[in-house]
């Protein structure tokens, strides 16, 4: 376990990555690098290219040069179905909005996950119960666990999608934008709770926003126009 | 994956439930008309059965089948007495049915025979000759007619029947003298025995001894009786079937007379082969009903990868391959038509049940109800597979999209 933590989290060095190839690149990144447990607020206007590193991040999208690397495995040097598994089992992703599988019910779609990940299965002794009380130390009764997930409130949808990201302590949270869709009461609420989960979880966690307001509350602020400027 | 796909299609049970119905009609329709093609051609070829060899004179195997079993047209000319003696003291034979034709009653053929024909004639998987209603005939002024001509003609026991000279309809020159009364009616048969009138030889002939007088009326008169006076084709039954290649040879070298002896089933199946273009047009009508009832699974699915965007980016995002997404919605393509292949088959299978003993009953066409054949497995088989070939287009679509689309999609 020693050696874990000279491993980063999440690591990108020397990546270039343009949607179409001979124009210029949208990212240009020389290094970044996430610790394992550490909470990284990434920050930058809309259309800075957000989604796009967190494509990268996720083994999503490919640089076209470079290295992107996740607990010290490159993407690049995975084939897909590779990808596909090695995503499964180590990140948790929440999405802006409709993060749920709407034909299943909330419980269903907690434990989908470990329908494809026996690594995030195996570090649960009791997966369903222990889904249970994630949901209930979330907000999410037991009464709502059987209802179709497009029943509920956004902000409950935002929170079963942060359970579902959490179970089976994968290593590395991405969260979209997971509170835009949030009123400010809601919103703050959401964020407490999901910084209270991935510290008992021991998940690094980056937390892509445009909303500046919420930066204080991470140990560390990246901006997204910092990282090309340390191109330049 | 499977209980995936199924909550998915559960989800969308609207617009999936129709396309599975449309499905299952078209697959009940297909085994349908399968169904019906093969019953038609095996009815067709059961019309005579037991019956070894028609002997007729001289003329094309097509033409006596025609003339002798199904009543259409005549034989070239008729036999003579030592013609049909030859034939019937043949050691081999078993039975003989003489039959003579040439009139008509209000469009019904009027077949002179004897009362073997009700005793050994056989159709379709040698089935007798029953009555509905009544005795054979007996004697000279008594007749049996078909179910279709009493059903057509509104005829009973002991209507009465006058008989026109010739085949046509509105003809000619009615044997007045000579009325049969109906003494029997035979029950359906599916052959063209329910559109005869059959009545003995003896009365046949005497109906014609009564035309004398109009002989100068008819100017073919003399002629036509003539042929008349004979037999117009012999049924064979042969004590061993096993000789009917020597004694269609050996009665087509009769020396005293020019005769020709047709195998009935090979000349049945001679001419089936002459509506080849309707059982090809009907195959592929059922095909074509097929592919329809495909299309609407594959513009079903097609049409929801746009709206399933974001559930695919889901699924990728909780760990779901590129090939898992597209598993899914070949599973739900394969679920749908499996389901419609099911409930086309019960589809078939009641309405078989309601419509078999109908049939059976008012038309005597078997279509021999419940046991599902080999074939027809092999083709709900391949409506299966076609199902997860259609189902391969939106799969491919689905996998394509979420390729390009990753995890994350925006509004």
């Amino acid at each position: 376990m020693r050696t874990d933590a000279q491993v980063a989290a999440v690591e990108l060095s020397d990546v270039r990555f343009g949607w179409r190839t001979g124009s210029s690149p949208l990212l240009d990144i020389s290094t970044i690098r996430i610790e394992r447990g550490e909470k990284v607020f990434l920050a930058g206007p809309s259309g800075s290219g957000k989604s796009t590193l967190l494509g990268l991040m996720s083994g999503v999208l490919l640089p076209q040069a470079g290295s992107v690397r996740v607990l010290g495995q490159a993407w690049e040097l995975m084939s897909a179905s590779q990808r596909d598994r090695y995503r499964a089992d180590h990140l948790g992703v929440i999405f802006q909005m409709f993060n749920l599988v709407p034909y299943l019910s909330v419980l269903e779609n907690v434990l989908l996950p470990l329908k494809f990940s026996k690594i995030r299965l195996g570090r649960l002794a009791q997966p369903e119960r222990e889904a249970r009380e994630l949901l209930d130390r979330l907000g999410i009764g037991a009464d709502m666990l059987g209802q179709p997930a497009g029943e509920l409130s956004v902000g409950e949808q935002q929170r079963t999608a942060a359970v579902r990201a959490l179970l089976g302590q994968p290593e590395v949270l991405i969260a979209d934008e997971p509170t835009s869709a949030l009123d400010a009461d809601n919103r703050d609420a959401f964020l407490e709770l999901l910084l209270a989960e991935v510290g008992r979880s021991g998940a690094a966690l980056i937390f892509v926003s445009h909303d500046r307001s919420l930066a204080s509350r991470f140990e560390r602020v990246v901006q997204l126009a910092d990282l090309r400027a340390v191109a330049r | 994956m499977i209980s995936l796909a199924l909550k998915s299609l559960w989800f969308r049970r609207g617009s999936m439930a129709l396309t599975v119905v449309s499905i299952a009609i078209s697959v009940a329709l297909l085994l349908g008309i399968e169904r019906v093609r093969t019953q038609a051609k095996e009815n067709f070829a059961g019309m005579v059965s037991g019956t070894d060899l028609i002997v007729a004179a001289r003329g094309n195997s097509v033409q006596i089948l025609l003339a002798s079993i199904m009543h259409i047209g005549y034989p070239a000319s008729g036999l003579s007495e030592g013609a049909v003696e030859h034939v019937c003291s043949n050691r081999n034979v078993a039975w003989c049915i003489p039959m003579v034709m040439g009139d008509s009653h209000r469009g019904y053929r009027v077949v002179g025979t004897d009362l073997m024909m009700f005793d050994k004639f056989r159709y379709a998987r040698n089935r007798g000759l029953s009555f509905r209603e009544g005795v054979a005939f007996d004697g000279t002024r008594t007749a049996v007619i078909g179910a279709q001509v009493a059903d057509g003609l509104g005829y009973r026991l002991r209507s009465r029947i006058l008989v026109t000279h010739g085949a046509g309809g509105e003809s000619l020159i009615e044997h007045s003298a000579a009325p049969f009364e109906v003494s029997g009616i035979l029950a359906p048969t599916g052959t063209p025995v329910d559109r005869a009138i059959y009545v003995s030889l003896e009365g046949y002939e005497a109906m014609h001894e009564g035309f004398g007088g109009h002989e100068n009326i008819d100017p073919l008169a003399d002629v036509d009786h003539a042929e008349e006076k004979s037999v117009s084709a012999i049924l064979v039954g042969l004590k061993s079937r096993a000789a009917v290649l020597g004694l269609q040879r050996s009665f087509g070298e009769y020396r005293a007379e020019p005769l020709t002896a047709v195998m009935p089933g090979d000349t049945l199946l001679e001419l089936w082969q002459l509506t080849g273009i309707a059982e090809t047009a009907l195959v592929w009508i059922s095909g074509v009903v097929v592919v329809i009832g495909l299309v609407g699974i594959t513009t079903n699915l097609l049409a929801s990868v746009n709206e399933r965007r974001r559930e695919m980016a889901v699924l990728r995002a909780v760990g779901a391959g590129l090939l898992q997404v597209a598993g899914l919605i070949l599973g739900e393509a394969l679920l749908l038509t499996a389901m419609g292949v099911a409930l086309g088959l019960a589809l078939f299978q009641v309405a078989l049940f309601c419509l078999a003993p109908v049939l059976q009953a008012r038309y005597g066409f078997e279509l021999a109800a419940g046991g599902i054949s080999p074939g027809e497995w092999s083709r709900m088989g391949w409506i299966l597979l076609a199902g997860g070939l259609v189902g391969a287009i939106p799969a491919y679509r689905t996998y394509k999209r979420s390729l390009s689309d990753g995890i994350s999609i925006r509004v």
